[in-house]
């Protein structure tokens, strides 16, 4: 009966890999273009893996002939292969999948590296690209993936097991090293990719360094807690009307009648803390983009406002618009940008006008739940600022730095060539710009001199405008790219 | 009309001040003795298998011509191959700004040139034209060539002219190849004219005849 069992899965598991490594060939054909050629190397690696894995284990269930012990943990490890592969198989295949990936950007793919090195300990990272058909830039870490493939396999496998490889897995530098993000489409070719991918990046850094937990309140709103308990607790269950002559006449049903206050309390503070956590998980990151890219990431921020709308609700998952802006505005207050000894006039009045503009906009939630949210976080706020603010000193984007590397930019830009180097006299070579450096002039151009832009390309009417806003787009990610390529070239560094 | 020398070229290209700008240049030696070397760009313009008879300039506009052609693109360094009568539209890695003084021919490298290789078609580059050129490749040999993205493929001949005046329409700067706007002529509509006219009067000719 083993025999036959282990005979079975031989040949599932061993069908498996083949279809599977068949797929990863023929992806191999288009991954130049398609992706991070280390993303391919890990699945092959991984793949290999598991079939000198499985062949070892089927070798030795073969020379195992009397210790039945032995040999049921052996099935149970080939087991393990064979979910792990479906599972892989699954999870996989929608990034193995070329058409889906055909149009990514050539200047993202080598610009997302190089942002995410900006950051400390993010410098090996390596992104993937796929585009959304719907509105929505999103982050899926490949760790993630992984974390939810062993968690699959829990009740496959025994509990002693299950941890080990849990441990193991953690313990793997090469799963931290990819994230697959998602943008929509329609943004292929717009400063908002680079700008917001610093965003996504950032998510990345969070989750490894596991930042919300340092700066989550350390207790909910109480007061609004029990309030809203109260609330659920009194809801009546029928409405008036329908109580009107039926027996319950006397006594009102309310939700605590069928739910024990304790149990609201318990499901009100859990729903809370989750938007809580989630709350402080987006301004985290957001503060860390703010100091990455510099007012830069405010101005894109300021762009997807535009698209999307501004709100003062936001969701259990992302705290409102206006409140983001608003938590920016003051880093950015923080940072220097708003004070009269920031030598650039224009940015600085263009900041202030926005910080009035803020000023009335009501940020506080209508729901109960992300009211308390709210009101919680509210007071942690400032000590998130200071800890953000602690973390980023290494690469934070000064006033000094914006003024000195992104005006000579912006000048470049408004002669109407491709920002990408200029002679140094000093010392006497070309000196080729930064592409945080490049992203901000972009948005500088954007928002203050774009009237002088279309009057260099000739634009008249609207949509020699719109195409001239395009032409600014493609020269910034044209700039970033070659950016790029100049300063490997002259590093004499290997150009994957 | 002189060719510009070495020289002058990099002391013009040094110049902040000054409109002309070949960016980025990733070597200085690029700058030949009378011509500036520039390299194959990463974005391509490929012929597609198509249903479609021919080829009409007048009807296709910019999108009409996707049936015919499409845009991919490569990573620094990788490489694609040219095959025998095949054209594919590429572009220079090179962002070019010229100014009112300056005027210039696009060349094929002559180690190109000779295993059958031209790169460019539409060879004169205008007095303040600004964008990556688009190279019009053709392989004239008889064996398949690999191209490799980066590698210096041509040269740019630069010439002094006089201050030319800027044009009043649109300019567009382009970061990679261009597809053929041949609809957008104005004089499409003056030669179908011609066309009906001769048309009617052969229609005439008949009627007289029957």
């Amino acid at each position: 009966m083993e025999r036959i069992l282990s005979e079975e899965i031989k040949d599932i598991v061993l069908d498996k890999i083949l279809q599977f490594e068949q797929l990863v060939t023929e992806f191999e054909s288009d991954m130049p273009r398609h992706g991070p050629v280390s993303l391919l190397l890990t699945v092959k690696t991984v793949l290999k893996v598991l079939r000198m894995y499985y062949e070892r284990k089927l070798k030795d269930l073969a020379a195992i002939k009397e210790d039945n012990r032995r040999k049921e943990k052996l099935y149970v490890n080939s087991r393990i292969v064979l979910v792990s592969i479906f599972i892989m198989h699954e999870k996989l295949l929608p990034f193995l999948n070329p058409g889906q990936l055909t149009s990514i950007p050539i200047e993202i793919l080598g610009a997302s590296q190089s942002l995410a090195g900006k950051f400390e300990d993010m410098k090996e990272l390596e992104l993937s690209f796929s585009p959304n058909y719907d509105y929505q830039f999103s982050l899926k870490a490949f760790y993630g993936v992984v974390d939810n493939l062993i968690d699959s396999l829990k009740s496959d496998v025994p509990e002693s097991f299950f941890r080990k490889i849990k441990k193991k897995a953690s313990n793997q530098g090469v799963c931290n090293s990819f994230a697959f993000v998602g943008y929509p489409w329609i943004e292929r070719r717009s400063l908002l990719l680079p700008s917001l991918m610093v965003h996504e990046i950032g998510h990345l850094k969070e989750s490894r360094e596991n930042l919300r937990r340092e700066f989550l309140p350390e207790r909910l709103d109480q007061q609004r807690v029990e309030n809203l308990v109260k609330t659920i607790a009194n809801t009546e269950l029928l409405s008036k009307d329908s109580g009107s002559g039926s027996r319950v006449k006397e006594r009102q049903l309310t939700l605590s009648l069928v739910y024990p206050e304790d149990k609201i309390r318990q499901k009100v503070v859990e729903t809370c803390l989750a938007i809580t956590e989630n709350w402080v998980k987006e301004f985290v990151v957001d503060l860390l983009a703010l100091h990455l890219l510099g007012p830069g990431y405010f101005f894109s921020f300021l762009e997807l406002v535009y698209i999307v709308g501004m709100d003062s609700e936001g969701s259990d998952t992302h705290p409102s618009f206006t409140w983001r802006l608003k938590v920016m505005m003051d880093e950015l207050e923080d940072m220097g940008y708003l004070l009269s000894d920031f030598k650039d006039g224009k940015i600085r009045d263009l900041l202030k006008s926005w910080r009035k503009r803020l000023l009335n906009r009501n940020v506080i939630p209508n729901k109960k739940f992300r009211e308390i949210a709210y009101y919680s976080l509210l007071k942690s706020l400032p000590e998130m600022h200071k800890g953000i603010r602690d973390r980023s000193r290494t690469y934070s984007y000064n006033p000094h730095r914006y003024y000195e590397k992104v005006l000579p930019i912006v000048r470049v830009i408004k002669r109407g060539i491709l920002p990408v180097q200029r002679w140094d006299r000093s010392r006497k070579k070309f000196d080729t710009f930064e592409e945080l450096d490049i992203i901000n002039a972009g948005w500088y151009v954007y928002n203050l001199e774009m009237s002088s832009f279309y009057k260099l390309v000739s634009a008249k009417d609207k949509k020699d405008q719109q195409n001239a806003r395009q032409t600014l787009f493609n020269l910034i990610l044209k700039a970033i790219d070659s950016a790029q390529t100049t300063k490997r070239w002259a590093r004499k560094e290997r150009i994957p | 009309m002189s060719v510009l020398t070495r020289t002058v070229l990099i002391n013009r290209l040094r110049n902040p001040e000054d409109d002309f700008a070949i960016v980025p240049l990733l070597e200085e030696t690029q700058i030949d003795y009378g011509a500036v070397n520039l390299r194959l760009g990463l974005e391509f313009i490929l012929p597609r298998k198509t249903r479609y008879p021919f080829f009409c300039p007048k009807n296709i506009d910019e999108h009409e011509i996707r049936k015919f052609q499409k845009r991919d693109s490569l990573r620094f360094g990788e490489t694609i191959v040219i095959h025998p009568q095949q054209l594919l539209l590429a572009s220079t890695f090179e962002f070019l700004s010229m100014p009112s003084d300056l005027c210039g021919f696009v060349l094929t490298r002559s180690r190109y040139a000779r295993i059958g290789l031209v790169i460019a078609a539409a060879t004169y580059v205008h007095p303040n034209w600004r964008g990556c050129l688009t190279l019009e490749l053709a392989n004239y040999g008889e064996v398949p060539i690999e191209l490799t993205c980066g590698s210096q493929i041509g040269q740019l001949a630069l010439l002094e002219a006089k201050h030319v005046e800027r044009s009043d329409e649109y300019r567009p700067m382009p970061v990679g190849p261009q597809f053929s706007c041949m609809c957008h002529d104005e004089e499409w509509k003056k030669l179908e004219r011609f066309k009906s006219r001769i048309q009617r009067r052969d229609e005439f000719r008949k009627d007289l005849e029957r």
